[in-house]
């Protein structure tokens, strides 16, 4: 891998490759939109400043993940300390992230808070399994926990989305046709 | 929307079978009862929401994010693994076990100094001591260590001197030895 070898032109485009993925699962791990930012800036700067440590291209992606759920555990540790003092309307306003406002209005807020409300766990994997399509004995393997938890997780991940849906929200079915 | 006493079946149902695209029987129903194509609509249509709202890049400036990762000097060495590549559980592991490693270390160290002197006391073991011959005709003698290596008591005495008990301090005299010289 050239980025492992220094070349910065390629460092560059690796980053920019990765930014999208980072993003992706930082925000699944977060929850929250300014934190995934934040987490993935860091990954992203983690990662320019420690080529040596980069695997081989194979074993990037499971590398990288692993390395973006790593930080945001960390982050959880802080936030949890910081939570203590925090007043509860902050963290509701600070949650609303631009996907809602860019991506459909009130409609995807509404999406955001739902696939947020969930734990951190049944959210990596319904994404990982249900919107990617990664089957679950590999997701099993990069989560490191059994296949049967992948899909206990994805089976609660689904109930309680669609039980919300369902009952809160029937008008999604009129919004999409 | 909620009528169908099959809708449970909806809330963990595979994609494919929400989409009436297997064989199943969940599948068949969906495309026959109108409660069901609705629920169904609209949890794929959630599913398409999350994806929409997970695919949004963010507002991550990537070249900021160069320009800021090379002004930073630190670079790890080589072979060496980054810290945040190790799990934040497998930190904690291996911290505690530093720790650990560290208490048993030092605990080993107080052990073994236990049976040592203290410093700055200048200690010879008895067997190493060179072996005393004291010539005394018509004497018994009784050389009586003491806790001061510069001070031994020799005891001159007769079997029948006095009827007095010798004490000898804790441990049995260190008579002349025939090895000596």
């Amino acid at each position: 891998m050239r980025a492992r070898e220094g070349d910065d032109a390629a460092l560059a485009e690796l980053a920019k490759t990765s930014a999208r993925f980072v993003r992706r699962w930082a925000l699944v791990q977060m929850g929250d939109a300014s934190e995934a930012d934040d987490l993935t800036q860091d990954v992203l700067i983690r990662m320019i400043q420690n080529t040596d440590a980069l695997p081989d291209p194979t074993r990037f992606a499971p590398w990288l993940y692993r390395v973006t759920r790593n930080a945001a555990t960390d982050r959880f540790r802080r936030r949890a300390r910081w939570r203590a003092d925090a007043d509860p309307d902050d963290l509701v306003s600070a949650s609303a992230g631009p996907e809602a406002d860019a991506a459909g209005g009130e409609l995807m807020r509404l999406l955001h808070g739902l696939f947020r409300d969930l734990p951190r766990r049944q959210r990596e994997v319904f994404d990982l399994v249900e919107l990617q399509g990664i089957p679950a004995n590999d997701v099993a393997v990069l989560l490191r926990i059994r296949p049967a938890s992948v899909r206990a997780n994805l089976f609660k991940a689904r109930r309680n989305l669609r039980r919300r849906i369902l009952s809160d929200h029937p008008e999604l079915a009129e919004e999409r046709p | 929307m909620s009528r169908c006493a099959r809708l449970a079946e909806l809330l963990t149902a595979e994609p494919d079978e929400l989409a009436a695209r297997t064989g199943s029987d969940l599948a068949r129903h969906i495309r026959e009862c109108p409660h069901c194509t609705t629920a169904a609509r609209a949890m794929l249509a959630a599913n398409d929401g999350f994806r929409e709202v997970l695919e949004f890049p963010g507002r991550v400036d990537v070249d900021a994010v160069l320009r800021k990762a090379h002004t930073a000097t630190t670079r790890s060495r080589p072979g060496r693994r980054a810290w945040f590549t190790v799990p934040a559980p497998a930190r904690v592991v291996a911290a505690t076990s530093l720790v650990a490693a560290f208490a048993v270390a030092v605990a080993l160290k107080m052990h073994n100094q236990a049976d040592k002197p203290l410093p700055n006391k200048q200690w010879t073991p008895l067997a190493e001591e060179q072996p005393v011959l004291v010539d005394a005709p018509g004497y018994n003698v009784a050389v009586i260590p003491t806790t001061n290596p510069d001070i031994t008591i020799f005891w001159f005495f007769k079997e029948n001197d006095d009827e007095q008990d010798v004490d000898l301090r804790g441990g049995p005299p260190a008579v002349g030895t025939d090895d000596a010289g």
